[in-house]
């Protein structure tokens, strides 16, 4: 049995548990907002409403997709806890163990490690705080952890100020690249769009296979490696006959990708990753 | 038969469909997403050239 973890708000589990139920394979939701609550778990068993005990020992996978913390009290607060205990150190196929998706938390850090393969170039990035700039070149602005930003702005010849630590990175334009890596499974997508930030365009975006060259795959495929990252979102863009590389993100939301595409690619691989037996 | 513990509260709970209630289109809702950073009160200090 898979073991799925999310909240209701996240489509993302939902187009995966889609794809489960369509192959007849058995999972179980566990509802982050209810764990403590209808929903609890001990040493040896789960325990949903309704529901038989499901025991620790037949979860063949679990698929986290934690994002956010739910309200919670004490004993809740204990539940997660040691659902993070079980992640990180007692079962053995998980995608992705909670320590694993930290890099995620510095975005400095992710760029430092993607700059040691050669297959992409980094974007000239500046770490800006408490700081006035003359912007003479275009540059985008986003976050510099895993907070969200929307950069769908691009600042040109003016003078701007920031204040909490932001990433100034030098505005690329071409065609962005989403690269879902599941183990060794690598499905990419070109993404046509009339926005920076192709995640808030105005219009449907153009979405379509796209093949990278070797070299690429296999560089994604080491940081994930080297991240700890069995299943990852790479954006990468590509201009003037180069790629550079954005980011990587530990919980892709791959779903709306997959759903432009004729086949479910990398739920096809997930469900593969977590029905196999590792050791 | 297969077991899909979970599957129907979690329908019930997004009964407009899977891709029905996102404002993004990679599958977050957001509500976490600014426009920009956010800026804090604090002053100021250099000024420097970006190119």
């Amino acid at each position: 049995m898979i073991l799925v973890l999310g909240q209701c708000s996240d489509q993302v589990i939902g187009a995966f548990m889609h794809h489960c139920v369509k192959h007849s394979v058995d999972f179980a939701f566990v509802d982050l907002n209810q764990l403590g609550k209808s929903i609890d778990m001990d040493e040896l068993y789960w325990f949903f409403p309704g529901q038989s005990p499901v025991s620790h020992s037949d979860i063949t996978g679990v698929y986290n997709r934690f994002l956010d913390w739910p309200k919670q009290n004490k004993y809740q607060m204990d539940r997660l806890l040691s659902l993070f205990d079980w992640l990180d150190h007692r079962y053995e196929n998980v995608i992705n163990r909670p320590k694993d998706t930290m890099s995620n938390l510095s975005k400095p850090y992710q760029l430092d490690i993607a700059s040691q393969f050669y297959s992409w170039s980094i974007p000239k990035t500046n770490i800006i705080m408490n700081t006035q700039v003359k912007i003479k070149s275009p540059f985008i602005c986003k976050s510099i952890s895993s907070e969200r930003s929307i950069v769908n702005q691009v600042y040109r010849q003016e003078e701007k100020a920031f204040y909490e630590p932001a990433l100034l990175q030098a505005y690329i334009p071409g065609l962005n690249i989403r690269v879902h890596a599941c183990d060794d499974v690598i499905v990419a997508v070109g993404i046509q769009s009339d926005a920076v930030d192709y995640r808030y365009s105005r219009f449907e975006n153009d979405i379509f296979m796209y093949h990278l060259p070797g070299q690429v795959e296999k560089d994604i495929l080491a940081l994930n490696r080297t991240l700890g990252l069995r299943f990852s979102g790479v954006d990468l863009i590509y201009h003037n006959k180069k790629y550079y590389f954005l980011e990587a993100n530990p919980s892709p939301g791959y779903a709306y990708f997959e759903s432009q595409l004729s086949r479910p690619y990398i739920s096809e691989a997930l469900l593969s990753s977590l029905s196999r037996t590792v050791h | 038969m297969s077991h899909k513990i979970g599957f129907e509260g979690y329908k019930h709970e997004n009964n407009v469909g899977f891709f029905g209630k996102e404002n993004s289109k990679d599958g977050k809702d957001g509500k976490e997403g600014k426009d920009d950073i956010c800026p804090v009160a604090t002053q100021v200090h250099h000024l420097i050239e970006l190119y």
